[in-house]
């Protein structure tokens, strides 16, 4: 009921502003701007240089991990069915209700998706899915706040001041008219604020001020730009007037952007929106939305199988389209550049609570999932979290991934970014390139 | 500092962030008295904390709003509320609290009739005790259906309640002083209370109620039945660090976003001092209030360290609605105001809005734009002798004076004139260009411009 609907308000990145540049991510400046941004100003479209796509959902409150990925029997030399059979006494899923996870290689973990996951597991089946068990971080944080923002950090040992994402374009730079990061949503989260750049937010499309684009309106928007020049001996003011700049920027280079069509899913809604931008070649490499609800301290059952029946449409209309919805499928050459990838800031207690419900708890499962045939392993990766015995239940589930090691994985072998900080990736996550 | 008389600067800013924006009239006003003065007559709001307060016209629109159980109608009070208030730093606290202990309507669980109580709640104690406040908030009807209090019981406790009264209302986490068992234990102290049926208030159960002994914070607390939650608030304010971390959000809220990232260790000058005057008077909100508004940490602030406020969506909608001559009550600003990320009586999430340059975005641009535009068009559609008399477009050429003053600014910087006067440069004489519509212009662009945003 309390469950953030986004990343808290960002905490820390006002230092940001007094030791550097406030420079946000350049985006095009010339009006207007459509399709083929990059040969406007003569630079190599972004398509042309393979670039590759990661479109990251926070799953915000804390989804059940427990109720995601479901033992289905005991298995590993554990008693995890067992003792999730003991423990969700109202919430469980029987093993015949459960969609079993059998790719080769599965069998003798008999683990199952929650059974609202129907499209999902349809295309873990068809070898697109990898899901990582048991996510977590040390010194795990129970606050919705603090793990959202560490997550978002990626950087849990400290005060977080930076997202991951926002770092990646610090490391690979934004070049003149792309549009590198786009937040689909309200504010910009912290995982695109580095410290010398940043994405942008975009409410949705189309994008324009309330007084049209008409000479009244031009003449206004011109001097909106001009707030950008405000002196830095006040820097909020300064970023203030630079929003404003990149703002009009921004409404000139979507002018003429196509509308994407509009379900009745919200998440779906805010997908489809970026993949209108995926594949308007705006240079777009990663893309952040977010959705609430999962904070299912009280009548989890109705409420989580509606949250990852959502999750599991929004998935996949994103990236196969729904047919009676007349949405086509992504654009095959960005699709097979596309990886997406899911989080939420904890999982949740092993036991029930008195509200047919779960309290704040540890680790959880990431789904990412590409193209078939693409470089994404499929199948499980990590173990699950350990559940304790019959006899002793864990109080809380034990973590076996840290969640750094996805991240590295997807900086180094996906996004090529020189030199990301995280240590080794998690091993055998994505196929490593052939060799040049 | 020593300086006694209030500036021109002094008046724009103090009322800027403590008041909904200042006037034209208010400037004069109060330009040359002395600073107090005008710090306490924001801070003296009749009969502050006693529960009695003085019956004000919008009285009428929020028992309407209750009584239907309307939403709509409920955010429209309390804007309309805002502007025309006789003590706008009660209404200006009340926003603050809202946000602190954010409660929002889901459906009807918690209920808009139930928000509207929890917002007379909080306007009663908005200056008066925040042990009082505490207190009446965790047996509240919404907070209780929006923490899941109301089912939370001794064989099965519901920890939500008790991690958010530690993190995000009594004790924070820089640094956190309490433990996984501390809450589990708060949980349990919490327990017994649900929401009546026919009075919608919190209502003690003892057959819910968890009746061993606790120990929360190394307090141990025995069972005091209905009364046991009175001694974990105590229990809770008696932490030094309370203090500190309420401090904390009231100078984010009001003046800067301090860089501290822990309260003992790299302590913030405003914090302290307001930090104090709470410990001093047994947590009286309205004397740490006055000792925040009457601190050269606040009136001084140091704004190229970015120590500035990035006002919060209602405090511009407000403002700007004084400066047009519109009333914040008129339904057409609520859509706007809520794609700038504030809706009111629907926070985000329980840890509220965002503060300072979280405020700040591409999307929020452009829905301070379209509200700006929004209350041109409502003010342009009134009766004319309801409109606020826009200055001419002329005084833009000769230095923006008549309209900062009429924005409630003491001035205008040099980007910004320079912006509008490239506006006016450009626009002026074209076709369809009337005089009205430059002043339109001007008026849009000072409402989105980082002078009025940020104070």
């Amino acid at each position: 009921m309390s469950s953030p609907s986004g990343p808290h308000g960002p905490r820390i990145t006002r230092r940001r502003f007094l030791t550097g540049t406030a420079a946000l991510a350049a985006i095009p400046t010339l009006a207007p701007l459509t399709g083929r941004v990059g040969e406007a100003f003569g630079i190599t479209p972004a398509g042309a240089v393979g670039r590759n796509r990661l479109v990251v959902i926070f799953l915000g409150g804390g989804n059940d991990g427990f109720n995601t990925v479901i033992p289905m029997a005991d298995a590993d030399g554990t008693q995890r069915w067992s003792v999730y059979r003991q423990l969700r006494p109202t919430l469980r899923y029987e093993p015949d209700a459960v969609l079993a996870l059998d790719r080769p290689g599965d069998a003798d973990r008999a683990l199952g998706l929650h059974p609202s996951l129907t499209r999902l597991h349809a295309m873990y089946q068809d070898g697109r899915v990898a899901i990582v068990q048991g996510a977590d971080y040390p010194g795990h944080s129970f606050s919705h706040f603090d793990g959202t923002d560490f997550w978002q950090s990626g950087q849990p040992e400290i005060t977080p001041d930076s997202g991951w994402l926002g770092r990646h374009l610090d490391r690979v730079g934004v070049g003149v008219g792309e549009l590198r990061a786009v937040a689909v949503g309200n504010d910009l989260p912290l995982i695109f604020r580095g410290h010398d750049k940043q994405g942008v937010s975009i409410p949705g499309i189309p994008l324009q001020f309330a007084d049209g684009t008409a000479a009244l309106g031009d003449a206004r928007h011109e001097a909106l730009e001009r707030f950008a020049l405000h002196s830095p001996d006040e820097p909020l003011r300064q970023f203030e007037g630079q929003v404003m700049d990149a703002t009009v920027d921004l409404t000139r280079s979507l002018e003429l952007v196509t509308a994407p069509p509009v379900t009745s899913n919200a998440l779906t809604n805010a997908l489809l929106t970026a993949r209108v931008l995926l594949e308007s070649e705006f240079g777009l490499e990663c893309v952040f939305v977010s959705v609430g609800g999962y904070d299912t301290h009280v009548g989890q059952r109705v409420l989580h199988q509606n949250l990852l029946t959502s999750l599991d449409t929004a998935v996949s209309t994103f990236l196969d389209g729904d047919a009676s919805l007349n949405i086509p499928p992504m654009d095959p050459s960005v699709a097979s550049e596309t990886l997406v990838m899911t989080f939420s800031e904890f999982g949740r207690r092993p036991g029930e609570n008195g509200g047919a419900g779960t309290d704040h708890g540890t680790a959880g499962p990431l789904f990412i999932v590409g193209p078939a045939g693409g470089r994404v392993v499929p199948g499980l990766h990590g173990e699950h979290p350990g559940t304790g015995t019959t006899l002793a239940p864990a109080d809380n589930l034990v973590p076996t991934t840290d969640f750094r090691a996805v991240y590295q994985a997807v900086l180094q072998e996906w996004l090529f970014d020189p030199e990301p900080t995280y240590g080794d990736p998690l091993p055998g996550l994505l196929t490593p390139l052939p060799a040049p | 500092m020593g300086d006694t008389i209030a500036s021109r600067a002094d008046v724009a800013r103090l009322l800027g962030r403590a008041a909904f924006g200042a006037t034209a009239a208010q400037l004069d006003e109060w330009e040359g008295r002395p600073y107090a003065d005008l710090v306490e007559s924001l801070v003296a709001v009749p009969t502050a904390g006693s529960g009695a307060r003085v019956l004000q016209p919008d009285d009428a629109n929020r028992l309407v709003a209750e009584h239907g159980n309307n939403l709509q109608q409920g955010q429209q009070f309390w804007l309309g509320r805002m502007k025309t208030t006789l003590y706008p730093l009660e209404e200006r606290t009340t926003l603050f609290w809202h946000d602190h202990f954010a409660t929002a309507v889901a459906g009807q669980t918690p209920s808009p009739k139930l928000l509207l109580r929890q917002n007379e709640t909080m306007r009663v104690n908005s200056l008066g005790s925040f042990r009082t406040m505490c207190q009446q908030l965790t047996v509240d009807g919404a907070m209780l259906q929006w923490l899941d209090g109301n089912v939370s019981t001794a064989t099965k406790p519901n920890e939500n309640y008790a991690r958010e009264f530690f993190e995000l209302f009594t004790l924070g986490t820089m640094p956190q002083v309490y433990t996984e068992t501390d809450i589990r234990q708060a949980a349990r102290v919490f327990t017994g209370w649900i929401v009546d049926a026919n009075t919608l208030n919190g209502r003690y159960v003892t057959g819910r109620h968890a009746k061993d002994t606790k120990v929360v914070l190394g307090t141990t607390i025995p069972n005091l039945e209905g009364e046991e939650y009175k001694r974990l608030v105590d229990v809770a304010l008696a932490q030094p660090v309370a203090s500190k971390f309420v401090a904390y959000k009231l100078v984010q809220n009001f003046a800067y976003a301090p860089a501290t990232r822990h309260l003992f260790d790299d302590p913030d000058p405003l914090v302290d001092e307001v930090a104090a005057a709470f410990v001093a008077t047994d947590w009286n909100i309205q004397s740490a209030v006055r000792t925040m508004l009457l601190s050269d940490h606040f009136r001084h602030a140091d704004a190229a360290a970015g120590n500035q406020l990035v006002r919060q969506p209602a405090e511009i909608v407000v403002h700007g609605a004084k400066a047009t001559g519109v009333a914040t009550s008129n339904a057409s600003l609520l859509a706007p105001m809520g794609r700038c990320g504030q809706k009111l009586f629907q926070p985000p999430n329980v840890g509220g809005w965002p503060y300072g340059e979280g405020w700040l975005s591409t999307t929020t641009a452009l829905a301070r734009y379209s509200v700006a535009v929004t209350l041109t068009n409502v003010r342009n559609g009134q009766n004319v002798n309801l409109r606020m008399v826009f200055p001419p477009s002329s005084d833009i050429d000769s230095g923006g004076a008549a309209w900062a003053a009429h924005m409630g600014l003491d001035g205008l910087t040099p980007t910004t004139l320079a912006a509008l006067q490239s506006y006016v440069t450009s626009r002026r004489g074209k076709p369809g260009a009337t005089e009205a519509e430059l002043q339109n212009g001007i008026f849009i662009l000072l409402f989105t411009s980082p002078d009025w945003e940020v104070m």
